[in-house]
């Protein structure tokens, strides 16, 4: 699904340069649960964001069902994230005035217009990350792994084809951490490809597979090799 | 894009106060714009337009300082004063550089009144009973209201009798409007008025008569409408009001005249021609130079007004980079929930678009109020018969038009670099790990 090839990045910092990735390669397939692993400052959100189409390489392509991303126009890869990815962040990022349910229905705003019952919808999605009851209530009024759990389910709510996450466990205590995770892998196993970013160890025993990232290169891949392509019934699309 | 609207109606809800404040700059300005432009244009159409009588660009009339409406005058040594444009004082207009011609207008200077009957044009025996009353009355060369003779070959000199006069159009307007309505008489077409006769009674006012010598009766025949009459008042030939001053004014040795029309080779030497006859001491009114001088001060004060929208754009660019600001998160959000950058600005657009709509609005209600206000209060101080007169101040479609789209467009110009800076936020710059 998405092939990852030869990405380099480099930064200017303080008049020098910065060499963020080097030469990194690896694919992901349907239904993978890939965790990019590696100590701060190894790379890994910024090869999450090359990945996204939020930040462009210096070299290499990320290719996405064979079309290079970072050669798409803005509108095109504005479609590209909106239409197959969904984000999940370390903090939240809830839209503070907005409720659970609007906050989940938010990203349906800018894709196309469907005729689903989009309310049936946006409660099927908040059953499934495990916060039903929550959904007229504000973010101010959730707890850490409730916050999560919105944000998670915002993710999913255009029934994306690659789940994002960048340290999503990163602000939650270990406990609520650990529910998460489980909802990841309960995600997964319903058939969502999710790559996290992560230096939680727990994701690491979580993941299909895990790559592992040092001062910008891929030094370690532990874990199975990428499944082949499969094409699953997701639940709630 | 079919989700726009409701962000847009949440974003405007949630900014709907700090918008409103930023923008009522723009209702005041917008108000205060409307206001000084319609005023300045009624002004400018009531005085130039029917005061001025509708002069050629290239007339003006010149008249002493001290303006007199002669019928609260007469017969007082101190009046007499006000006639001060003696027959030197022609001359030494007519030597002026661009002159080309000038008609002195002379204003009766005793108690006149007139009697009138309706008999004749209405001939129903209830408007049988006569009306007296006052009457502003000049004398002008026939040169100046030849082509306001209606009455076929109807001469205007010192020899026709009955006397010809000319009746001021206002006249008819107040007796339409305010005056047959009062007294359960048909309105009066100019057409009707022509070759009506009057007496015209010389000495005699209805508040005033001359001291010491006699009383006449002379008969009138009105034989077209003028625009240079006073604005009460006829125009009869010249020459009979010089012959009746002389025999009714106590010591009049000279000609003194009221007014001069003076026409102008062209109407750019207008303003040199006035500026030469104001430094002797006369007040000149000419409809370019009064009309230019309302249209300035109308001009002075819409800046005012354009000012006060130039702040209220700067308040609402300010306002606008705190929301962008305030929603760096939100906007990167969005960019990665799909929207392009052109959707970003346009959300933003969308809302400024709106905003100014709406204080447009309002500002164009407070300015047609305002206007209503000021005629109401222009017409608590006009006598009786003009209060029934309709607004010198009507309302303008096309000043509206314009000023609700001057209001759109301050809001767009004000929030287009806001705009243009949040289609720009990156998503990683905006979402950021706290």
């Amino acid at each position: 699904m998405i092939q990852v090839q030869s990405i380099s990045k480099r930064f200017t910092v303080a008049g020098q340069p910065f060499l963020a990735l080097d030469d990194v390669s690896f694919e992901i397939a349907e239904g993978d649960f890939v965790c990019i692993a590696g100590t701060s400052g190894s790379g890994k959100t910024t090869l999450l964001n090359i990945m996204a189409g939020i930040l462009s390489p210096t070299s290499g392509s990320v290719l996405f069902h064979g079309r290079n991303i970072h050669q798409m126009s803005d509108r095109e890869l504005s479609r590209f994230r909106g239409d197959h990815l969904g984000f999940v962040y370390q903090s939240f990022n809830l839209i503070p005035r907005l409720t659970v349910a609007e906050n989940v229905r938010a990203p349906l705003y800018f894709g196309k217009k469907t005729n689903h019952d989009l309310g049936r919808r946006i409660s099927s999605i908040l059953e499934t990350v495990g916060i039903p009851e929550k959904a007229n209530e504000y973010p101010h009024q959730l707890s850490g792994g409730q916050l999560q759990r919105a944000a998670i389910a915002r993710a999913l709510v255009r029934t994306p084809s690659l789940l994002l996450a960048d340290e999503p466990t990163g602000n939650l205590d270990a406990a609520t951490g650990l529910e998460i995770i489980e909802l990841f892998k309960k995600l997964n196993a319903e058939g969502t490809t999710i790559l996290v970013v992560s230096h939680d160890q727990r994701f690491f025993e979580a993941a299909a597979r895990t790559l592992v990232l040092d001062f910008g290169k891929l030094v370690k891949t532990t874990g199975r090799e990428p499944r082949k392509p499969v094409r699953t019934k997701k639940k709630g699309a | 894009m079919h989700g726009f609207l409701p962000i847009l109606a949440t974003n405007l809800r949630r900014n709907f106060l700090r918008s409103f404040f930023s923008s009522i700059g723009i209702i005041i300005g917008i108000g205060s714009l409307y206001f000084f432009v319609t005023i300045g244009s009624g002004i400018n159409d009531f005085i130039v337009g029917r005061e001025m009588q509708k002069l050629p660009m290239n007339m003006m009339r010149v008249r002493t300082t001290e303006l007199s409406l002669g019928v609260f005058r007469f017969g007082q040594p101190d009046f007499m004063r006000s006639a001060t444009i003696t027959e030197k004082a022609l001359d030494r207009f007519h030597s002026i550089n661009g002159v080309r011609t000038i008609y002195p207008v002379m204003n009766v200077l005793f108690p006149i009144s007139a009697v009138l009957s309706f008999s004749s044009i209405l001939p129903d025996q209830s408007f049988r009973r006569g009306y007296r009353t006052d009457l502003i009355m000049s004398g002008a060369p026939d040169e100046l209201i030849r082509e306001d003779i209606a009455l076929t070959n109807a001469a205007f000199d010192g020899k026709a009798w009955p006397i010809p006069v000319l009746l001021s159009r206002h006249i008819l307007d107040i007796y339409n409007s305010g005056f047959a309505a009062g007294q359960n008489l048909p309105k009066l077409s100019e057409k009707a008025l022509i070759g009506f006769q009057f007496d015209l009674i010389l000495g005699q006012s209805t508040l005033l008569r001359r001291a010491g010598g006699p009383v006449t009766s002379v008969p009138c025949r009105v034989v077209g409408f003028t625009e240079k009459a006073e604005m009460l008042g006829l125009v009869m030939p010249l020459d009979r009001v010089r012959a009746f001053n002389r025999q009714f004014v106590d010591g009049w040795t000279e000609n003194k005249y009221s007014s001069v029309y003076i026409l102008a080779s062209s109407s750019d030497k207008v303003a040199t021609i006035a500026d030469e006859i104001e430094k002797t001491g006369f007040t000149v009114f000419a409809e370019k130079k009064l009309s230019n001088l309302i249209t300035l001060v109308t001009f002075i004060l819409g800046l005012f007004s354009f000012i006060i929208i130039m702040v209220a754009a700067i308040s609402i660019f300010n306002a606008f980079t705190v929301i962008v600001n305030q929603r760096r998160m939100e906007i990167g959000l969005f960019r990665s929930f799909g929207a392009t950058r052109n959707i970003i600005r346009s959300l933003f657009m969308s809302e400024a678009a709106i905003v100014g709509s709406a204080t447009g609005l309002i500002g164009l209600v407070l300015g047609v109020f305002l206007v209503r206000g000021a005629w109401s209060l222009a017409r608590s101080f006009l006598p009786a018969f003009l209060q029934s007169m309709e607004s010198i101040f009507p309302v303008s479609p096309s000043l509206l038009f314009l000023l609700f789209a001057g209001s759109v467009l301050t809001s767009l110009v004000a929030a287009w670099v806001p705009a243009l800076v949040a289609s720009r936020i990156e998503i990683s710059d905006a979402v950021r790990r706290t």
